[in-house]
């Protein structure tokens, strides 16, 4: 659905997507991370014709986005970082407006505008101005605005920024719901968002891709699979003799507490090697009370990626 | 194109915008109407109304234009139709035929106080229609510059500003050229300011030496060839030029009946190269 061939930009002297390549297939939700001024916007910027790429190529469907930009921008719905609103409108005659500009039919307007009212739960706000809508309403607004249409791919930037936790429910919930018949793709720097309703994830710093895979994958690969930490009912002796007799484990390093023995021992393989470990010491009849692998969460893999990035 | 140019109209009666215009350029026609009209009894509607109220370009125009394209950057309401399916060309069009609009309609009220003078006398009918032609397509020029001006900033009062100034200087230039030395060695020089201006406002804009240098020696060759070839063409050069560019001088024809094919001609071209220059400025934010 997009491709994006060696994307760069420049900003006059500053560089603020350095050569980005990446593919989203059709149906998936596909989250950009990235911390502030990383080049989110601006990619998204690219990808739906607002502004030009430096060098490089934005394919949407079958049409580049430069050669063909009518039928390319008509594939998607857009909804910027700050909601394009006429706040001197109502919200109906906003929507109105929009599907004309999208080119709906006259017959089906009324139809459309009712619709996507309707998905993004501002029935109730349709004849009000928009300047005297809340935070969390206008972008709901602006999302609606998106919608007009139906266009196949949707690009979301920052969509729950400056909303109550309910809204951002409710959102999440809409984007959930969108994404069974919808390309998706969103931009956030808020990780639990990302992960609970992509596919996948591109990782974006300092206007590179430093990463990018399914958030199952990515949790998994950077991960430390070797650490693993026990706590051991027996003295410290009886379970170093143990650990010794296991030779995947490379190093290990106990501590005694009231009867118990904590352990954190790294393996020299990466294969999840828990079973191993509990029957080597269910055969010296010391209970295992308490095991757990090591996992990253999406926050400590990003932060390591971002991190390392500066260094 | 339709979606934007009942937005913009819309937007302009929703606001006071477009009844102040209307009330100003009502209220001073009709002053100078009563006085010159029905007090003196002139039957010449043009000469003495409409070419009296043409001043009120310096306030019609900054109003009516200044926040076509500037305040839609502002508020990031550009990058609306700027990611629809839509070209720039149709919206800046769309945006344009709003004003123009909205003048034809202040036009056409007018446009019936001289049909209310017609029953009072012999009203030459010829002379009257293409008096109001030539304020139409005068009035269309500089709101064609106000839309230029407002596709280059972001800010309101900064566009209102300039077009102000612009138009300004269009009522007071002719006067200024006037004083400007006639020789034609001074003409000589202020060209080749003029074309260096000109070849810096290139490099400016394409950030390319060679275009800018390319403009710069061409203009530069170009106008020494014509001083050596014809020197006394150079006389009095500047008010020449500044002559046949004003568009306030165009308009003097029309006001005498003449419908002058050349004129009209000036003045769709005029319009058409700023509309232009408005697809392009707005067309260039996206590459910088």
């Amino acid at each position: 659905m997009i491709q994006v061939d060696h994307l760069v930009k420049n900003y006059g002297s500053h560089q603020a997507v350095k050569n980005i390549s990446f593919h989203v297939e059709k149906g998936q939700v596909v989250g950009l991370l990235g911390p502030n001024g990383a080049g989110k916007s601006t990619t998204m910027n690219i990808l739906t014709g607002y502004l030009s790429a430096t060098d490089g190529d934005v394919k949407i469907g079958d049409y580049d986005i430069l050669d063909e930009p009518l039928k390319a921008k008509k594939l998607i719905g857009y909804l910027p970082e700050v909601p394009p609103l006429y706040t001197d409108m109502t919200v109906s005659e906003y929507l109105n407006f929009v599907s004309k500009l999208k080119k709906v039919g006259k017959e089906e307007r009324k139809k459309e505008v009712k619709r996507v009212m309707g998905a993004t739960g501002i029935l109730d706000v349709a004849e009000r101005l928009i300047k005297n809508l809340s935070k969390g309403y206008r972008q709901r607004v602006g999302l609606a605005q998106a919608l007009i249409g139906n266009p196949p791919l949707l690009i979301l930037d920052e969509p729950t920024v400056g909303l109550d936790p309910n809204q951002i429910i409710e959102i999440r919930e809409l984007i959930k719901k969108l994404g069974k018949d919808h390309t998706i793709i969103l931009s956030s720097h808020i990780l639990s968002e990302v992960s609970a309703v992509c596919d996948s994830i591109i990782i974006i710093d300092n206007g590179k891709i430093v990463a990018e895979d399914t958030t199952e994958n990515l949790t998994r690969d950077f991960s430390d699979q070797g650490l693993i930490k026990l706590t051991v009912k027996g003295k410290k002796e009886d379970v170093e003799k143990v650990l010794n007799s296991c030779d995947f484990i490379q190093n290990f390093a106990l501590t005694q507490k009231d009867g118990m023995t904590l352990v954190e021992a790294k393996s020299k393989v990466k294969e999840d090697m828990r079973d191993e470990i509990f029957f080597a010491f269910a055969n010296e009849k010391l209970p295992v009370v308490h095991m757990e692998q090591e996992t990253l969460s999406l926050e400590e893999i990003f932060l390591k990626l971002t991190r390392e990035e500066e260094k | 194109m339709l979606a934007i140019y009942e937005k913009e109209l819309k937007s302009y009666f929703h606001s006071m915008i477009a009844y102040l215009f209307l009330t100003v350029l009502w209220a001073a026609s009709g002053v100078y109407f009563t006085v010159y009209c029905l007090y003196y009894g002139y039957m010449d509607f043009g000469q003495y109304v409409l070419s009296s109220i043409t001043i009120l370009f310096i306030i019609i125009v900054p109003v009516l234009t200044m926040r076509l394209m500037a305040d839609e950057k502002k508020q990031k309401t550009d990058q609306l139709f700027l990611t629809a399916p839509v070209r720039v060309s149709s919206v800046i069009l769309g945006k344009y035929l709003a004003v123009l609009t909205l003048f034809a309609i202040g036009l056409l009220g007018v446009f019936c106080y001289s049909i209310l003078l017609s029953f009072f006398g012999d009203m030459v009918w010829r002379t009257n229609l293409t008096a109001f032609l030539g304020f139409f397509l005068m009035g269309a020029c500089f709101l064609a510059i106000g839309i230029f001006i407002s596709c280059c900033t972001e800010s309101q009062v900064a566009a209102a500003a300039i077009s102000f100034g612009v138009v300004l200087a269009c009522f007071l230039l002719p006067n200024v050229v006037s004083l400007a030395p006639g020789r034609a060695r001074y003409t000589f020089v202020m060209a080749a300011v003029a074309i260096i201006c000109l070849a810096l406002f290139f490099y400016h804009e394409t950030y390319s030496i060679w275009i800018g240098g390319a403009a710069g020696g061409v203009g530069i060759l170009a106008l020494v060839a014509a001083w050596i070839a014809k020197p006394s063409g150079f006389d009095d050069g500047f008010s020449k030029i500044v002559d046949w560019i004003s568009i306030l001088d165009r308009y003097d024809n029309f006001l005498n009946g003449i419908l002058d094919g050349s004129s009209i001609i000036y003045y769709l071209s005029f319009i058409g190269v700023f509309l232009y220059l408005s697809i392009q400025t707005i067309e260039k934010k996206r590459w910088i």
